[in-house]
C-alpha cells in the first residue's frame, strides 16, 4: 500500500520541458568558457612570459628551493614578456649575478623582503626599488663599487626571509641589510584543517590554480563582495604579533653576529586605518583577496600593529629604522594596488633607503668594511 | 565537498558523464552511484562514514525482520530496536556532550568539583538526516506503508546518495525506494534538472551568501557596534538568508538527482507568504517538519488522542531539538509550539463562535503575513545563536542598542530586496521565465551560462558552509 502525505502530492515537476537539448547548450558554454581562458593564457605569455604553458614546459616564474623548502625565482633565467622581464641571477633572485667573494672596497647591500621588493609590477629591473637605489649609489659614491642585491620573493614571509638571509645573503658577505618583511605573515587559516583530530577526509578535487579567469573576475570584483567584516567563516587570522617579534629579533641577531648592519624598513600600504570606509575597502581590496578573514578596518589595524612591531624591535635593539610607512603615505599614484609600488612608489623607497644608508651613524658607505 | 562550490559541480559532472556513457545497465549504474555517493560522503569525513554503513546494515536487517515477523507484539518489539538505534546514535553524537554539560554545570551550582568531566564528540555530518531516513523505512514497513527490499545496495543508496546525505531533503522510504528500481531517466539531459542546479547555486552564493556577508555576520557578530534599525533589518536579513541557503541547497540537490532519474521530494512552498504560524510550518522545510507530524504527533494521538496541545508542545520542542544540542534549540521548539498552540485554540473560539477560522480579508490576509515574518523572523535569533545567552544579549542590543549605522552597502540592500522580490514571484511567471530560456537558440543559452558562471565566480570567492551542514 502506498501513501501520499500532503507535501508528496504537491507537484514535484517545475514543468520546464522542452525539445532543445541542453546537453548542446552546456558543451558550447563549456567550450566558451575554455575559449576565454586560452585568450587569457596566451595573452598572460605574451605580456608577462607567465601562464600555463610556461608551468608545462616547466618554465614558470617560481621554483621551490628543495635545499631551502622555500619558493625562489627560477635561477638564471628571463621571464617575460612585452609588459615586464624579471631576469634573475643563479641565486633565484632579481638582479644580475653577484661575484661570491666581495672586491674589499666594495658596498654590498641586501634588500630582504617578498613581492614589494621584488617588484613584480616594475617592467623591467632597473626600475625596481633595489636597482635605483643601487644607479643612485653608484653615481654617488663613485668610484666606489656598490652591489645592491635584490632579495625580495613575492610570498615569502617572515620565518621564510630568515632562511634566505642565512642561506643565501650571509655567504654573500654583505655589509648592509635593509629589511623590508613585507605583509606576507598577517593571513588566515582554516583551523578546522590546521587544528589537531580534524576529520580525515579523501581529498577535493580544486580549481587549478593556473586558472587566469578566476583571478581576472575575482580581482575585477571586489568591491561588490565589500563588507564590513571579514567574508570568511572558515578562516581565521593567524597574524600573530610575538611570534613576528621574536623572528625580526632572531634576523637581527643572525645579521649582527655576522657583522652586517641592519636598518629595518616599515611596510608601506595605500590605505590606513583614519580613512573613511568607503575608501579603505576600496584601496584593500587586492590585499583582502588574499585574506578574506579580515574586514579592510581589522586589515589595516593588522598593518598598524605589524608596522608598530618593526619600529619597536628597531628601537630595542638600537639598529636603524627607515619608517617607509610613514614617509610614503598613502599617496595612490605611489601604489598599484594595496602594497605594491608604482615607478613612482619605487623611486621614492629607494630614495628613503639611499638617505637612510648615506646618513647612518655607522655608514657603511663610508669605506670598506674592517 | 560542498554542493555550491566549483569542487561539487566537478564530481557531479564526472560522476554524470561516466554513469551516463561508460556504465552499462542499470544495476551497474547503481553499483557506480553508491560508490560515488560513498567517495563523495568521505570527503566530509572518511572514518564516521562507518556509522552510515552500520546504520545501513543495521535499519536494512530490521527492515526484513519486521516484514517477516509473525506477531504484532513481534513486530513492535523490532520497530522499538530500529527507533532506539536511530535515537540513540542521535543522542550520542548530537546530544550527550549538551546533557554532561548541563550536568556538569547543575553538579558546580550545588558545589561538586566536575573539572575532568569533558565530552567531546565530533557528529558524523549529515546524521540527522539519514537516521531519520532510515526511521521511514522501518516505521513504514511497520504500518504497512512499504515493503522491505531485498536489495541492500538499494537500501545503502537510498541512505547515502549524495545528493541528499549531508542535509535533504530527508527522503522517504516509500517515495524513493521505488524509484530506484524504474528510475524516470528519459535519455537527454533534462531542462528541469539544469534549471534546479543553476537556481540553486543562485539561491546560495548569489543571495544567501551575500546577505550572510552584508547583515547576518556583523550584526550577529557584533551586535553592540550596530543601530537597532540595522539589526532589526538583520534579523529579517537572516530569515531570508537562511531560507535560500537551505532552500538553494535543496534545488541542488533535486537537480542532481533529477540527473540520474530520480525526484526528490519538494522542501519549500514560500513559506514567508503564511497567515500563521501552524501554516509556516507546512510550507518550511517539509520533509522535516513532515517527519514529525507524521511519525511523531500522530504517533502521540494527534487530534485524535490525548491532549492535542501537549502533542503539538511535544512535536515542536522534538523539532527544536533535531536542530542542535542547546537551550536556545528548546525554547525555539517551545515557543514555537506556543504559537501553534495559541492559533489552534484561538481558530477553535472562532469556529464555536460561528465565524472563519481565519479572518476574511485583504487586510487581515496581509497583518497575519506580516505577524507570521515577524514571530519567525524573531524567533530565528534564538536559531542563529550558538547559545540562549548569545540570544539574549542579541535581544538586550536590539531595545537598547549600544552602536550606530549599519554595516550593509548598497549591494547588500538590493539583495534583500531581489530576495523578498523572489519570494513572492508566482511561480507560473518563473516557469514561463525558464521555458523561454530554455527554448532560446543552444549558441545564446550557452553565452547565458557563461555570463552566469562568472557572475557565481565574482560572488563566490569565499562560500559559506550551508547553514543545515550543523545539523
Amino acid at each position: 500500500m502506498t501513501v501520499q502525505t500532503t507535501h508528496e502530492r504537491r507537484s514535484l515537476d517545475l514543468g520546464i520541458r522542452t525539445s532543445r537539448s541542453v546537453g548542446r547548450a552546456i558543451l558550447l558554454a563549456a567550450l566558451l568558457l575554455i575559449s576565454v581562458e586560452a585568450v587569457l593564457q596566451v595573452r598572460s605569455h605574451l605580456r608577462t612570459g607567465r601562464s600555463v604553458w610556461s608551468m608545462i614546459t616547466s618554465s614558470s616564474m617560481y621554483v621551490r628551493d628543495a635545499e631551502l623548502n622555500i619558493r625562489l625565482l627560477r635561477a638564471s633565467a628571463e621571464i617575460g614578456g612585452k609588459a615586464s622581464s624579471i631576469k634573475t641571477n643563479r641565486l633565484g633572485l632579481r638582479g644580475e649575478d653577484i661575484p661570491a667573494s666581495r672586491p674589499d672596497n666594495e658596498l654590498r647591500i641586501a634588500v630582504l623582503g617578498s613581492s614589494t621588493i621584488m617588484s613584480p609590477f616594475a617592467a623591467s629591473n632597473d626600475q625596481t626599488a633595489v636597482e635605483i637605489l643601487q644607479a643612485r649609489l653608484r653615481s654617488e659614491l663613485s668610484p666606489r663599487p656598490v652591489a645592491v642585491i635584490n632579495a625580495g620573493i613575492g610570498g615569502l614571509k617572515v620565518s621564510e626571509q630568515l632562511v634566505l638571509l642565512e642561506a643565501r645573503l650571509l655567504p654573500l658577505d654583505i655589509s648592509l641589510l635593509a629589511w623590508y618583511p613585507g605583509m606576507n605573515d598577517i593571513s588566515c587559516a582554516d583551523p578546522q584543517q590546521a587544528g589537531k583530530g580534524s576529520p580525515k577526509r579523501l581529498p577535493v578535487p580544486e580549481l587549478p590554480s593556473w586558472v587566469l579567469s578566476y583571478d581576472l573576475l575575482v580581482k575585477n570584483s571586489t568591491w561588490l563582495r565589500r563588507s564590513r567584516v571579514g567574508s570568511s567563516r572558515k578562516l581565521v587570522p593567524v597574524f600573530d604579533p610575538s611570534r613576528l617579534r621574536s623572528e625580526l629579533e632572531e634576523g637581527v641577531r643572525i645579521a649582527r653576529s655576522a657583522g652586517i648592519q641592519v636598518v629595518l624598513v616599515t611596510s608601506a600600504a595605500s590605505f590606513s586605518p583614519d580613512m573613511n570606509a568607503g575608501e579603505l575597502a576600496r584601496r584593500a581590496a587586492t590585499g583582502l583577496e588574499h585574506r578574506p578573514c579580515y574586514s579592510a578596518e581589522e586589515f589595516a589595524k593588522a598593518v598598524t600593529v605589524f608596522n608598530d612591531v618593526i619600529r619597536d624591535v628597531a628601537f630595542a635593539n638600537g639598529i636603524g629604522l627607515v619608517d617607509a610607512a610613514e614617509a610614503i603615505g598613502t599617496e595612490k599614484d605611489l601604489f598599484v594596488d594595496d602594497t605594491h609600488f608604482s615607478l613612482r612608489g619605487e623611486q621614492r623607497l629607494a630614495e628613503l633607503l639611499r638617505t637612510a644608508i648615506v646618513s647612518s651613524p655607522a655608514d657603511p658607505a663610508g669605506g670598506p668594511r674592517p | 565537498m560542498t554542493l555550491a562550490g566549483a569542487a561539487f559541480i566537478m564530481f557531479l559532472a564526472a560522476v554524470y558523464l561516466l554513469w551516463r556513457f561508460a556504465i552499462p545497465g542499470e544495476s551497474a549504474r547503481k553499483n557506480f552511484l553508491l560508490f560515488a555517493s560513498y567517495v563523495f560522503y568521505c570527503t566530509w569525513d572518511a572514518h564516521l562514514a562507518v556509522v552510515l554503513i552500520l546504520t545501513t546494515v543495521v535499519q536494512w536487517w530490521l527492515g526484513s525482520r519486521i516484514e517477516t515477523a509473525a506477531s504484532v507484539i513481534q513486530k513492535r518489539r523490532l520497530v522499538g530496536v530500529s527507533v532506539a538505534y536511530g535515537l540513540t546514535l542521535l543522542g550520542y553524537f548530537k546530544y550527550a556532550g549538551f546533557f554532561l554539560d548541563s550536568l556538569k554545570e547543575l553538579l558546580s551550582n550545588i558545589g561538586f568539583d566536575t573539572g575532568g568531566m569533558v565530552l567531546d564528540i565530533a557528529a558524523p555530518i549529515g546524521i540527522s538526516f539519514y537516521t531519520f531516513q532510515s526511521l521511514t523505512y522501518t516505521l513504514d514497513i511497520y504500518r504497512g506503508h512499504e515493503r522491505a527490499t531485498r536489495n541492500l545496495r538499494d537500501f545503502a543508496l537510498f541512505l547515502a546518495f549524495f545528493p541528499h546525505v549531508t542535509a535533504g531533503p530527508i527522503a522517504r522510504a516509500r517515495r524513493l525506494l521505488p524509484q530506484l528500481d524504474s528510475p524516470s531517466y528519459r535519455g537527454p539531459l533534462e531542462a528541469e534538472a539544469v534549471y534546479l542546479l543553476a537556481r540553486g547555486l543562485v539561491k546560495k552564493i548569489a543571495i544567501a551568501d551575500v546577505l550572510a556577508a552584508q547583515f547576518v555576520q556583523p550584526a550577529f557578530g557584533e551586535p553592540g557596534a550596530w543601530s537597532a534599525t540595522f539589526l532589526l533589518v538583520a534579523v529579517a536579513a537572516y530569515s531570508f538568508q537562511i531560507y535560500m541557503d537551505l532552500s538553494g541547497y535543496t534545488d541542488l540537490a533535486r537537480g542532481a538527482a533529477r540527473l540520474f532519474g530520480y525526484q526528490l521530494d519538494i522542501n519549500f512552498d514560500r513559506p514567508y507568504l503564511s497567515r500563521t504560524v501552524s501554516n509556516f510550518w507546512q510550507r518550511w522545510h517539509i520533509s522535516m517538519s513532515s517527519f514529525f507530524r507524521e511519525y511523531l504527533y500522530f504517533s502521540l494521538g494527534g487530534t485524535r488522542r490525548g491532549n492535542v496541545y501537549v502533542n503539538l508542545m511535544v512535536t515542536f520542542i522534538a523539532i527544536g531539538m533535531w536542530h542542535g544540542a542547546g537551550w536556545n534549540f528548546i525554547v525555539y521548539g517551545f515557543v514555537h509550539g506556543s504559537m501553534v498552540c495559541f492559533e489552534r485554540l484561538r481558530r477553535t473560539h472562532r469556529v464555536a463562535s460561528g465565524l472563519a477560522a481565519l479572518a476574511p480579508g485583504k487586510m487581515a490576509a496581509l497583518a497575519g503575513l506580516l505577524k507570521t515574518f515577524v514571530f519567525v523572523a524573531l524567533a530565528r535569533v534564538l536559531f542563529v545563536e550558538s547559545d540562549l545567552g548569545g540570544a539574549l544579549e542579541f535581544f538586550s542590543r536590539l531595545v537598547a542598542p549600544t552602536g550606530a549605522g549599519g554595516a550593509a552597502g548598497a549591494q547588500g540592500y538590493v539583495t534583500l530586496a531581489i530576495a523578498a522580490l523572489l519570494h513572492v514571484l508566482p511561480r507560473s511567471l518563473e516557469r514561463r521565465v525558464a521555458l523561454s530560456l530554455f527554448s532560446l537558440p543552444s549558441p545564446v543559452q550557452a553565452v547565458g551560462m557563461v555570463g552566469l558562471t562568472y557572475v557565481l565566480v565574482v560572488l563566490a570567492s569565499d562560500v559559506q558552509p550551508f547553514v543545515y551542514f550543523r545539523f
